[in-house]
């Protein structure tokens, strides 16, 4: 999960990841950093994110994406 | 059977009437054979068109849902085929054999168009849309396929949001039809309240400035200058009170049922970007195009091919904004497709393809300039220039949504820059254009007290903070604004009682 965040931070250095949990329903990230953030992680952890995980809640917070993650490695 | 016709009153009360009494056990099927007649009612013969999409699209999801990946891939790319064939069939025959031509005729043909006489079927975008929505929602495995057919067809064709939406999801809207609702009146008065304001905005600020912007635009050649700024910026407000209107009419009528539509709109002109306007008006469009568009592109093995070489080959944030710019384009030229079969309405989607593109082209040097420059993003004034800005942007875009077509859109482009006369604000010329000095007086107090509202509800709960008010205080209201439409509401000659602008769509 470190390099999870490490990428993450290092992509949206403005974004406190520890305490949002609503990142894509609560407006901190719309579809193009969605876009953005599953490229990134397809390309550190390569893994391929199909459409049955693009979901905004699969997507609201470091812990929820890892477990996507964790899921398709 | 218009939602501002004397009709669809009586139909929606007798309708209210046996929904919580004689039929209190069979709500569900109620509304179905209650939906089945509203359809009937704008022509029997296009119930056969959703019936159709409705069983192609029930059946292909029963399929898909015990298919393996390949088989379900198929009865996919059927559904798509079948329910995107009778709408492009339906929507843009006559617009692609008029293009056809037009392109012959550049090549020295000498060939009439081939046009069909094809009567659009009532909701043919929505539920074309909500069919292929609920269909790749199965195949991603999100949702189950529903086993009933009649349960599916009254999610496709239930009244309220058969003609403009919004364009609901399967999970949102199904499991609200099941289970007895008993009658609960804080709902019911709620949905009634929903409703007036709906015929408010519709009938005494949306009607009256449509007399004013019809006369402007379809009479173009013979105006100029300020006239067309200001049928241009009062459009932008027709076009809203009108479709926010019909969405609050429909929203009302739905939660007096004890089942609530999804929201379609949130006071989009207070947007300080595109982007977010595109996130508060039509929302379930925007998102439909999100979910089920952008996201399909954006993700494609295609796409990601592409962008890795542009990453290797340009750089990270080349790969990036490539990325994002493409799905963009498509989803706009997709949705000013679906607003329209003419060119104009392409114009239109590209105008706001290259904003959304430029915002996230520009989104980093700009920030930088306005750090530069020491603007204080926070300020009111600032946030003022923005919203305006985005209220003018969209405005310009909407002279392309309203013209004929798109030789009259640049001609009104062209006498707007011509001659501006400025003066034709005080001399009394705006009132020649069908609103007299009262009644453009009128339709900008409604503009006022629809802006004063929308400022309201963005702070508060107005419809709750109106039910905690004393009876007389709220009967007041209410007597206010029924007035309000039976005295300001226009019916004069010219009146349509099916002309909402988003009909047509």
């Amino acid at each position: 999960m470190e390099k999870l965040l490490e990428l993450l931070k290092e992509n949206y250095p403005d974004v406190d990841f520890t305490g949002n949990r609503s990142l894509v329903t609560g407006g901190t990230w719309d579809s193009v950093d969605v876009v953005n953030v599953i490229t990134e992680i397809e390309d550190a952890f390569g893994i391929s994110i199909s459409m049955e995980y693009v979901l905004p809640e699969n997507f609201d917070s470091v812990e929820k994406i890892w477990a996507m993650v964790r899921k398709l490695s | 059977m218009s939602f501002n016709s004397l009709v669809f009153l009586v139909f929606f009360s007798v309708l209210l009437i046996l929904y919580y009494t004689l039929f209190r056990r069979y709500q569900k099927q109620l509304l179905l054979v209650a939906s089945i007649c509203f359809y009937c009612f704008a022509g029997p013969q296009h119930i056969l068109y959703i019936l159709a999409a409705s069983g192609i699209t029930y059946f292909c999801a029963r399929k898909i849902a015990v298919s393996d990946k390949k088989r379900a891939a198929r009865f996919l790319k059927v559904d798509f085929l079948l329910i995107f064939g009778i709408f492009i069939f339906l929507r843009y025959f006559n617009f692609l054999s008029t293009t056809v031509c037009s392109f012959g005729h550049l090549w020295g043909a000498d060939s009439s168009p081939f046009l069909l006489k094809i009567i659009v079927p009532l909701g043919l975008s929505y539920y074309t849309l909500t069919n292929i929505g609920y269909v790749l929602d199965v195949y991603w495995k999100r949702i189950p396929a529903e086993e009933k057919f009649l349960s599916f067809l009254l999610f496709t064709i239930y009244f309220p949001h058969i003609v403009q939406g919004p364009i609901s999801r399967y999970h949102q809207l199904a499991p609200q039809f099941d289970g007895e609702k008993a009658f609960d009146y804080e709902r019911v008065t709620q949905g009634l309240q929903l409703m007036l304001w709906g015929y408010f905005k519709k009938m005494v600020i949306a009607d009256r400035l449509n007399i004013f912007v019809s006369r402007v635009f379809e009479e173009y050649q013979s105006h100029n200058g300020v006239i067309f700024a200001v049928a241009m910026l009062f459009y932008s407000v027709q076009i809203y009170a009108d479709f926010s209107g019909c969405m609050d009419i429909v929203g009302g009528v739905s939660e007096t049922f004890g089942i609530r539509l999804e929201k379609n709109f949130d006071h989009p002109y207070f947007s300080r970007t595109i982007p977010e306007f595109w996130r508060r008006w039509h929302i379930t469009l925007g998102a439909w195009f999100k979910d089920y568009v952008y996201y399909p592109i954006s993700i494609s093995g295609w796409m990601k091919k592409s962008s890795k070489y542009i990453r290797k080959s340009r750089g990270g944030r080349a790969g990036r904004m490539y990325m994002s710019c493409i799905p963009t384009i498509i989803v706009w030229l997709l949705t000013g497709l679906w607003h329209g079969s003419s060119w104009n309405f392409v114009l239109w989607g590209m105008f706001h393809a290259v904003l959304m593109t430029s915002g996230i082209l520009f989104a980093e040097p700009l920030q930088k300039i306005t750090r530069r420059l020491r603007i204080d993003t926070g300020a009111f004034s600032w946030k003022l220039f923005q919203m305006s800005r985005t209220f003018i942007l969209c405005s310009i875009g909407r002279v392309f949504f309203r013209a004929a077509d798109l030789s009259t859109a640049i001609g009104i482009f062209r006498r707007m820059f011509s001659q501006f006369g400025i003066w034709q604000l005080f001399d009394g010329s705006l009132y020649r254009y069908g609103l007299d000095r009262p009644n453009f007086i009128l339709a900008l107090l409604g503009i006022g007290l629809l802006w004063c509202v929308s400022m309201l509800q963005e702070h508060l709960p107005v419809r709750a903070t109106l039910a905690r008010q004393n009876i007389v205080f709220r009967w007041m209201i209410y007597y206010a604004a029924i007035f309000s439409i039976l005295i300001f509401g226009i019916y004069g000659p010219g009146y349509d009682a099916s002309a909402f602008i988003y009909n047509q769509f």
